[in-house]
């Protein structure tokens, strides 16, 4: 026989802890939530206005360079680690974690470093860098470990080459490294000679950025407003696209290995397709001076540039526009910039010799997260997501205090470039012979593409 | 020299392949004794030499004859001039001669090679190629003293050996070529001789081996027979020096080769093309035609040879100084594309010695000689090997050196261009792989890094199985194979689970399987009941049935009346709607189920009997009005049908039909118009307002208005009746044209009888006859005659017709053949008539003037079809009845406008009133415009015989003019307009700002005399912003347009100022915004699926690039 007594646990009704939360019943029906419409749009209204209290991107200054940041390489391998060269010749390894160096090497060069980077594998610690002493150093933090005075490192090896260097970048898989100078070289690690020299024309090479996805693929970018690609299993150029300003930093779409884009001295970033270079897939116009670096971040769907007018800028790859801006009070103009590896940070260098790091997003915070917090941010992105169009909303969203000088510039910029097209279109109004095509924008600043 | 002629012939590979081997075999087995020198080979290069200058017959003579002593110098001398002369090889050892008379030398595909070799003669100079080195050969021999006869026998055997070697050798060709050699131009008649020639080798046999086969003309037995006896019977023709000797003795060479072979081998009796062959080219032998072209062919080739020498010589320069002189040529000829091989050229010049060594010793015709021979084969045979492979090197050699030359290179920026396009291409090429990868990533809905492996988008299954099975450590494969082993894989355990769930008692089966009888054999019960019901063929029975049934029904529908009177109300309401639908699908015989159901129950229900009387005269006028009667071969059809069909009321006339609906029509009217007078009283419930003075009247006068209408109405049913009286029947079914029913009326037999033909119709145009008086009025003859009168009508002008209904809509469009289309929707095409005597029908939308001219109450006409009531329809028939009396009072014309068969030739041309001007009817009897009758038709194929009346004809015939359809289909815009500008004009007034009156009536406002009215009201101007100024109106100026002013401005902060870009509509955008996300208005589970974000990553860790398997390993 079952004799049954009222009874209830007190865990039905108590809760455990503070934080604990009673479940509460639900009922969807929509009787009892009228104007669905109206709350939401007051909820994202809030989440807008929220994400922008929260806007605080700028996490951490690194000092320690005395001269500006004008190189910067992020370990493929080590999410923690950055590798800054300087202009004085310093090299420096940071710890972002640390927020600090971990490791220096006061005058690795003499003169400018103008590129750092990785030597591929897991377990190699080591890491090169070229500058405008026309030498590649190979170094290692465990076997040119920094001497207690202070003073550089041994290096692992140094190689020399003939011209200056202005730029490296490392194979994905093979110990192999691409440096540029006048040409192309192509070198193994272990060898003092480059094993191929990449040529076409005479020009000074800028720079030159390694396909990390299509491995073999690598493009420089020239004095002569040139952007090369080259490929190493034929050792050869394929193609070069000339543009009407020259571009300052190349960085390859990890995710779409044929798409790459361009820091281009106009202002602009553009984005190409490696197979249909005729045309940009997409211009992102924001900043008001050069760009100097771009990086694709590694989810291959945003980007981030740094500029001659001194800020950072984020863009959705997508997107002509940026969706967010980085400025400090004290960066100067800013010369390399990188995206982290886990998509959440980005670091940039600047004149001002120093290291910054931001969050990718503004009003995010990392950390673990309750599944109602989480929930709770997913849906307010949602909410700002759905209704960004409308003015209030959209206002809250792109509203940026950015500084006089940027501000007055993009305007003076707006004007500039509505002039321009103003008296295009007059040329165009009482041209009788229609020589002014009108050129879209994506094909504005390409003079040409050739394999010749 | 072989090339050209292997074009001539082919042989089949196979054949030659086995002669290969067997050959090969049998130079193997000769090489053991070969004692042959090296000196040997160099004679006949020296001869070949030579011979390219002489090709005399009489040289030849000398040579044949025996002189074979010097063979060694003048072959070398040839040799010699062959090397200097054609390809400027100066220092040739005599080794190196060795080497190039090496048989090897022919080892290349000559074909390729001598593709475009030509020489300076015509082709009919290739054979004779062949025959120059022989020349040579003969040549040579002939310039050396004939000392040796031993060396000749030596020469030749190594030769033969060398021959040998050639067919077992390497090259292919070799062999179709030296059995072509001679024949390429005489071949047929080799061919056609070979038979003879192995006869006379059978005659001539000394070789005893060849002696048993002869027969088999393929068997290689025999064709060396052949050969052998050719050489022997040379001999006797040597003497005759004559070319054909010369080329016997190369044949007896050949012959000497395979004669050997055969001994050597004796089992070597392959049936080959190759032995084919050389029979054929043996049997060149003995015709001295052939051979005398040969030589002249020959001498062809030699002149050739000298005058390509320069080219040669220039190509030789350009090849590879380390190359063999030999190779160099090769190369060189290759080079220029002369097909010419020095190995070829050896072994020609080889064949070519050795032809001489064998006309030698043929000449000997020593058996002992024979032994000499085999002797010195053996030798030779290993001397040519070594030369053959020593050769084979040289061709190696000369080979890698063809390859190595090749055009100056291009200068290296333009090399570069197209490296770079190529390696550009090749990039794209292998770039583009990603591109399903990153389109996929493009179009995915949500990306989660660094998890999410894009490489799995483009991965196969198979790998990815492949890659399971790999990720498997040692350890859970071996647990996977056990528990495969123990039959616990996951298959085989729901396969168990299965049959375990199959699993019943034999109990359970027992039962299922007793019920499962049970249900068969009451199926197959119930199944032969109903057959045999089925069988039951009496009609009492059957009956009984059916009452049964009935009653079933009725029972049972009183029981649900009684159980459930809402099902009862439905069930019943489904009949009605049965009903209805039969009515609207014209089955109203009596046949359909409503009316069989409603017939055994309707006994003492009037109402039922009524609507069942009603239902038949529907199908009755329904009837008619389809297939129009007063048509002909559709009436006969319609009305025998009608009969047939309806047995209850099998003698139900039209006449009847008629007579019932109209007195039903006249009772009906008369009720009405009883009824109106009380209806007043009844209108109890609205008594207040109706009540009142002017509401009464104003349905006094309506009722008055409807009174006259009914009064009408009933007159001209009564007037019809006396119609009906005079015309008869057909005219009560057809509702007779008022002008056929006038002259009716008038008592004139032909009018009748015309109308009774033409089925009241109206026809224009010839070809309508008058009828006979006599005509008869039963229903067939009526019917065929209309019949035969239309067809006479519609033959004799083949026109088209278009019948018009009552309403002045065109029912049928007739075509004179006889074809008929029935419109699927009426199309009024009656005109409102110009003249107001016949402008009764008019149609509202065609004209302005009938609306003028007409007197008639517009509010009266409607058009008829399948809707109008029954009532409609015999008021507007008996008005166009009226009308056309009216009409026919004053013309006499038949203006109907009821059943008129038109004729119109291509077009119906249905005039303006302005433009028309008249109508010819069929009776011609129409004189003036104006007695249209509203409808102006022309008869424009065939007008000129009857369009004589015609003054006016429009010019253009088509019927609706596009102005018409126009002002059809603007016809009320006016009104519309003013209805809009009204609305404007009031909505204008309302939002305009206005001053408020806050006078409180009766507040200050003292009645009474002598006091004045207040003059200061208190009057609220408006605020502003309150209310819209007219002219500050937004649509002040737009005619067409109200711009709402009252738009809250709150609101605006709530839209997207314009459509945002992936949107193009703001329905798109909308659309977008319409489904809530929250978790109030989801469930948990989709309100988490629809947050979640499209790109997700996790903090600390590294994101890789993109990678696949197979684009890792680069």
């Amino acid at each position: 026989m079952k004799v049954k007594a009222l009874s209830r646990s007190t865990t039905e009704f108590t809760r455990e802890t503070k934080s604990d939360i009673q479940k509460l019943p639900r009922n969807i029906d929509p009787e009892l939530h009228p104007l669905e419409r109206a709350r939401e749009y007051k909820r994202a209204l809030n989440a807008a206005k929220v994400e922008r209290m929260f806007a605080k991107p700028f996490l951490a200054g690194l000092s320690g360079h005395i001269d500006g940041i004008y190189s910067m390489a992020k370990n493929p391998w080590d999410l923690d680690n950055i590798i800054t060269g300087s202009g004085d010749g310093e090299l420096r390894m940071w710890s972002l974690t640390a927020q600090e160096t971990i490791w220096r090497a006061p005058e690795a060069h003499r003169g400018i470093v103008k590129g750092v980077c990785n030597v591929p594998g897991n377990e190699s610690d080591r890491f090169l860098s070229v500058g405008t002493d026309k030498t590649v150093k190979v170094w290692s933090r465990s076997e040119s470990a920094v001497a207690a005075d202070g003073t550089t490192p041994e290096t692992v090896a140094t190689y020399n080459g003939k011209h200056a260097f202005s730029g490296i970048d490392h194979h994905r898989h093979r110990p192999i490294f691409a440096t540029s100078s006048s040409l192309v070289e192509v070198w193994d690690v272990e060898r003092s000679e480059p094993v191929a020299n990449l040529t076409w024309g005479a020009d000074t090479i800028n720079t030159v950025a390694m396909n990390q996805a299509e491995v073999n693929v690598l493009a420089s970018c020239g004095t002569d407003r040139s952007i090369i690609l080259y490929d190493l299993r034929t050792s050869s150029p394929l193609a070069k696209l000339v543009m009407a300003l020259s571009t300052n930093a190349i960085s390859w779409n990890p995710m779409e290995p044929f798409v790459f884009a361009t820091a281009n001295e106009d202002h602009n970033v553009y984005t190409f397709d490696m197979r249909r270079m005729d045309h940009a897939t997409n211009v992102l116009r924001d900043h008001v001076s050069a760009v100097m670096d771009v990086d694709y971040s590694p989810t291959g769907q945003e980007l981030v540039s740094g500029s001659y007018d001194r800020t950072v800028r984020l863009w959705n790859a997508s997107s002509g526009h940026s969706r967010d801006i980085y400025h400090a009070k004290r960066m100067q103009r800013v010369f390399c910039v990188k995206y982290t590896l886990d998509n959440k940070y980005v670091v940039s260098g600047s004149d001002d010799s120093n290291l910054r790091l931001w969050r990718a997003r503004a009003s995010e915070r990392v950390g673990i997260k309750s599944n109602r917090e989480r929930a709770t941010i997913e849906y307010a992105e949602k909410l700002k997501d759905r209704f960004k169009y409308v003015p209030e909303v959209r206002k809250v969203l792109r509203q940026r205090n950015v500084p006089t000088m940027i501000k007055k510039a993009s305007q003076t910029k707006q004007v500039m470039l509505q002039s321009r097209k103003r008296k295009e279109e007059n040329q165009r109004k009482h041209d009788k012979h229609d020589t002014k095509p009108r050129v879209p924008e994506r094909r504005k600043a390409i003079l040409g593409v050739t394999t010749k | 020299m072989r090339g050209p002629r292997k074009t001539t012939t082919r042989l089949p590979k196979t054949g030659r392949g086995n002669n290969k081997a067997a050959k090969g075999n049998v130079a193997k087995g000769k090489g053991k004794s070969v004692d042959t020198s090296k000196s040997q080979q160099n004679h006949m290069g020296k001869g070949k030499g030579k011979g390219k200058q002489r090709s005399n017959q009489d040289d030849l003579d000398v040579f044949d004859a025996e002189d074979s002593d010097g063979d060694d110098l003048v072959r070398r001398r040839m040799l010699e001039r062959v090397a200097v002369r054609d390809y400027e090889v100066e220092n040739i050892d005599s080794e190196d001669d060795e080497e190039i008379d090496s048989d090897d030398a022919f080892d290349d595909d000559d074909a390729d090679r001598f593709g475009g070799y030509s020489f300076n003669g015509s082709s009919s100079k290739r054979p004779a190629k062949r025959d120059a080195s022989n020349a040579g050969d003969s040549d040579g021999s002939d310039n050396s003293d004939n000392d040796n006869d031993n060396d000749n026998d030596n020469d030749s055997e190594a030769s033969d050996e060398e021959i040998a070697d050639d067919f077992e050798g390497e090259d292919s060709d070799n062999i179709v070529d030296l059995s072509e050699m001679l024949d390429a131009d005489s071949g047929s008649e080799a061919e056609a001789d070979k038979d003879q020639k192995k006869s006379s080798g059978k005659r001539k046999k000394t070789d005893k081996s060849h002696s048993g086969p002869l027969s088999p003309p393929q068997s290689a037995s025999a064709s060396l027979l052949s050969f052998n006896d050719l050489a022997l019977s040379n001999p006797a023709d040597d003497s005759d020096s004559d070319s054909g000797n010369k080329i016997n003795g190369l044949d007896n060479e050949e012959s000497d080769v395979f004669a050997r072979m055969g001994s050597d081998s004796d089992s070597d009796s392959d049936s080959d093309s190759d032995s084919d062959n050389a029979s054929e080219m043996a049997s060149d032998g003995p015709e001295d035609k052939d051979d005398a072209e040969k030589l002249a062919k020959l001498d062809g080739f030699v002149s050739s040879i000298s005058a390509r020498a320069p080219k040669r010589r220039f190509v030789e320069e350009a090849g590879d100084g380390a190359a063999e002189d030999e190779n160099a040529v090769g190369i060189g000829l290759q080079s220029k594309g002369v097909s010419l091989n020095i190995s070829d050229l050896l072994g020609d010049f080889g064949s070519g010695n050795s032809n001489g060594d064998d006309i030698m010793g043929a000449t000997n015709e020593d058996s002992d000689k024979e032994d000499n021979r085999k002797e010195g084969e053996k030798q030779s045979a290993r001397e040519i090997r070594k030369l053959r492979d020593h050769v084979e090197k040289l061709e190696r050699v000369a080979k890698k050196a063809h390859a190595g030359v090749v055009a100056a290179p291009l200068a290296k920026r333009l090399q570069d261009q197209m490296d770079r396009k190529v390696a550009y291409d090749q990039t794209k090429k292998s770039v583009s792989e990603w591109q399903t990868t990153v389109d996929a990533n493009r179009a995915a809905e949500h990306l989660s890094f660094p998890h999410n492996i894009s490489g799995v988008h483009n991965s196969t299954t198979k790998s990815l199985i492949a890659g399971a099975d790999q990720s498997k450590s040692e350890m859970e494969r071996q647990i996977a194979e056990i528990l495969l082993q123990s039959g616990m894989s996951e298959e085989q355990q729901r396969q168990y689970e299965e049959l375990e769930l199959k699993k019943v008692s034999a109990e359970e089966v027992r039962k299922r399987q007793h019920e499962l009888r049970m249900m068969r054999e009451l199926m197959f019960r119930s199944e032969q009941k109903a057959k045999r019901i089925a069988k039951i063929k009496s009609k009492a029975y059957r009956r009984i049935l059916k009452k049964q049934k009935l009653r079933a029904e009725d029972k049972e529908m009183e029981r649900i009346k009684e159980q459930d009177p809402e099902m009862y109300e439905m069930l019943l309401e489904k009949m009605a709607q049965k009903r209805a639908e039969e009515r609207m699908s014209l089955r109203h015989k009596n046949t359909g189920k409503w009316a069989k159901e409603m017939a055994p129950r309707s006994h003492g229900d009037e109402d039922t009997q009524q609507a069942m009387r009603d239902q038949l005269e529907q199908h009755d006028k329904l009837k008619r009005k389809i297939y129009d009667l007063g048509s002909d071969e559709e009436l006969s059809d319609y009305e025998a049908g009608h009969e047939k069909n309806d047995d209850d009321a099998s003698d139900s006339d039209a006449d009847q039909t008629f007579e019932e609906a109209r007195s039903r029509a006249i009772s009906k009217l008369s009720a009405e118009m009883n009824s109106k007078d009380e209806e007043i009283p009844d209108d109890a419930p609205h008594k207040a307002l109706f009540g009142m003075k002017f509401m009464q009247n104003a349905m006094q006068r309506r009722r008055d208005e409807n009174l006259r209408d009914a009064q009408l109405m009933r007159d001209e049913f009564a007037s019809l009746e006396a119609d009906v009286d005079d015309d008869g029947r057909a005219i009560s079914i057809n509702r007779q044209s008022s002008g056929k029913a006038n002259s009716a009326k008038a008592a004139s037999i032909d009018g009748a009888a015309s109308t009774g033909q033409s089925q009241g119709r109206m026809t224009f145009g010839g070809g309508l006859k008058k009828r006979d008086s006599n005509q008869k009025d039963q229903d067939q003859d009526h019917a065929q005659e209309g019949k035969s009168a239309s067809n006479k009508a519609s033959l004799s002008s083949a026109i088209k017709r278009v019948r018009l209904n009552e309403a002045g809509q065109i029912g049928q469009v007739a075509s004179g053949s006889g074809h008929r289309v029935k419109l699927a929707e009426p199309v009024s095409v009656l005109p409102a008539k110009a003249s107001s005597k016949s402008a009764e029908s008019k149609n509202p939308w065609l004209s302005k003037e009938a609306g003028a001219g007409s007197g008639q109450r517009s509010g009266k006409l409607r058009q008829l079809d399948k809707d109008s009531t029954q009532l409609d329809k015999l008021s507007a028939k008996l008005r166009s009845k009226r009308i056309s009396q009216a009409a026919d009072g004053g013309s006499g014309v038949s203006g109907s406008v009821e059943n008129v068969l038109l004729d119109v030739n291509n077009m119906m041309s249905l005039d303006r009133p302005a433009q028309r001007s008249s109508v010819d009817d069929g009776n011609e009897d129409g004189g003036s415009d104006s007695d249209a009758g509203g409808i102006e038709l022309q008869h424009v194929g065939n007008g000129k015989n009857k369009n004589k009346s015609k003054k006016k004809q429009a010019a253009n015939p088509n019927a609706f003019t596009q102005r018409d359809l126009v002002e059809q289909a603007f016809a009320e815009d006016e009104i519309v307009e003013k209805e809009f500008e009204a609305e404007k004009e009031a909505l204008i007034e309302q939002e305009a700002p206005k001053a408020k009156d806050l006078t409180l009536p009766g507040w200050g406002s003292w009645g009474g005399t002598g006091i004045q009215p207040k003059k200061n009201k208190i009057v609220l101007k408006p605020a502003d912003g309150e209310g819209v100024e007219k002219s500050k109106r937004a649509d002040a100026k737009l005619g067409s347009v109200i711009i709402n002013h009252n738009v809250p401005k709150s609101t605006y902060k709530y839209y997207s100022t314009n459509v945002p870009f992936p949107y193009y509509t703001p329905d798109q955008y909308e659309e977008t915004l319409k489904a809530p996300l929250g978790k109030e208005w989801n469930t948990a589970k989709s309100h988490s699926k629809i947050i979640k974000p499209r790109v997700m990553t996790k903090a600390g860790r590294i994101i890789n690039p993109i990678a696949i398997p197979s684009k890792k390993k680069q």
